[in-house]
């Protein structure tokens, strides 16, 4: 083991190591951007990450409609050939009319908002070692994404965007403990923090907290962004599931179940620009 | 010696292939291996297991390009993966060729304790600190723990393929 350590090969690994090492630690205290490693294994991984997961999106698809359309093949034999057929157009239908309304939602978003610059991304890779269902987008910096820039679909707030590379970027989402951000009660206008928990989060669960004893919040309320922070204000959250009081401080806390499918996220916008963006010491 | 060097291009084709593969599968969401809260790693024994025949050099290297190629899915801190992943091929490889023997059993112990270091070293980098020291211990116990054991089983049909590869690079 010693002869290893004093081979030319280990002070060549070592020097490589290092190299590494710096750079990432360098890029890490300049602008919390990705590792130029990671930023580059990106790029190139990128595509096959895209084609991996429409692979994987296809099989699931197909299963579906294989289950769906069984039924009728079995009570009309003759018609088999002409189904085949149509599952296939059909899975390609179902794709185009997803994106379709995926884009006539944000249109409705963009008409509401005019001050929102959106970047449309599409998610590539689930990061399954996350419990909080983090995962990866095919846009960076190249599209206009900064650092921070909040992540939403038509259903609501997804997320934020953690890390930034060129042509990829981290999506930390609302389940998770590390975003904390100002909400409101829709109804009430009682304000609190939404954050999330590891038991929250395998439930697509996040908790609207401190908030004051004298609040009316209700079972079936929305829950918005109030505006402080990264987020702009009256993105829509979720909607509250049941109401506890916190045993420490007696402040009242919710439960939040949020309207967008974590499971299920295709399609996002990345909102690029907003009016009082990085007010209230954002980030 | 061409005979030699092909059968050698052709091993590292496979193993290119597999690692590729099981770096899709795992983060691609392509095929659901988990079993409730665990989730393998099946990258880990595929390394321990090509660290038991191949040197200490290209495990260490083909821990770090595989560390990094995870580094730019993973949604935290991209570097982890590249230093704790290249770290394990390489004492993979040194443990194997100083202390262990090159068997089954040892292929399982070494996964276990390669699987074990990467999961601890997760959860004191990325729960243990920050959040609360609930969600902490339920991670280890429930997330982490689970997702050890469940890796290391994969190291079995690994270190097999790896044997293989072996007897076919060597004729």
């Amino acid at each position: 083991m010693r002869f290893f350590f004093r081979s030319k090969q280990f002070k060549i690994i070592l020097a490589v190591f290092l190299s590494v090492v710096l750079l990432t630690v360098v890029s890490r205290f300049v602008g919390q951007k990705m590792a130029p490693t990671a930023n580059i294994a990106g790029t190139i991984v990128a595509p096959f990450q895209s084609l991996a997961k429409n692979v994987s999106d296809f099989f699931k698809n197909l299963a579906v409609i294989y289950t769906n359309g069984n039924e009728a093949t079995l009570e009309n034999t003759r018609l088999e050939s002409e189904i085949n057929e149509l599952r296939g157009q059909l899975s390609d239908y179902e794709k185009i009319t997803a994106e379709n309304e995926f884009y006539k939602e944000y249109l409705g978003l963009k008409e509401a908002n005019p001050d929102f610059s959106f970047a449309p991304a599409t998610l590539i890779s689930v990061d399954s070692d996350d419990p909080y269902k983090g995962f990866l987008i095919n846009e960076g910096s190249s599209a206009g994404i900064e650092l921070y820039d909040p992540v939403i679909t038509e259903a609501g707030v997804v997320g934020y965007i953690s890390e930034l590379g060129t042509s990829t970027a981290k999506v930390t989402t609302i389940l998770s403990h590390t975003l904390t951000m100002g909400a409101l009660d829709n109804r009430t206008s009682d304000s609190g923090l939404v954050s999330g928990t590891i038991r929250y989060a395998e439930n697509n669960r996040c908790k609207f907290y401190n908030l004051s004893r004298s609040c009316s919040v209700a079972i079936g309320d929305y829950v918005v962004t109030s505006g402080e922070g990264i987020f702009p204000d009256g993105l829509i959250i979720g909607e509250i599931e049941s109401i506890g009081s916190n045993e420490v401080d007696n402040s009242i806390y919710a439960v939040v179940s949020p309207f967008v499918d974590f499971s299920n996220i295709k399609n996002v916008m990345v909102i690029t620009e907003f009016d009082g963006q990085g007010g209230l010491n954002a980030k | 010696m061409n005979q030699n060097r092909s059968r050698r291009y052709l091993v590292a084709l496979l193993n290119f292939i597999i690692f590729a593969f099981l770096l899709l599968a795992h983060y691609s969401g392509a095929f659901h291996i988990s079993a409730i809260r665990a989730n393998p790693v099946t990258l880990i024994p595929f390394l321990v297991a090509f660290s038991f025949f191949n040197e200490e050099w290209a495990s260490a290297i083909t821990g770090m390009t595989v560390g990094i190629f995870m580094d730019c899915t993973v949604t935290r801190f991209s570097f982890f993966n590249t230093v704790v992943i290249m770290l394990i091929g390489l004492f993979s490889s040194l443990i194997v060729r100083h202390l262990f023997n090159n068997n089954l059993r040892s292929a399982i112990a070494l996964s276990l304790i390669s699987t074990f270091f990467y999961f601890v070293v997760r959860w004191i980098l990325f729960h243990a600190v920050g959040g609360s020291i609930e969600d902490s211990i339920f991670y280890l116990m429930y997330y982490a723990l689970p997702s050890v054991i469940y890796t290391t089983l994969f190291v079995i049909p690994f270190y097999y393929l790896q044997k293989k590869f072996y007897e076919i690079k060597i004729g």
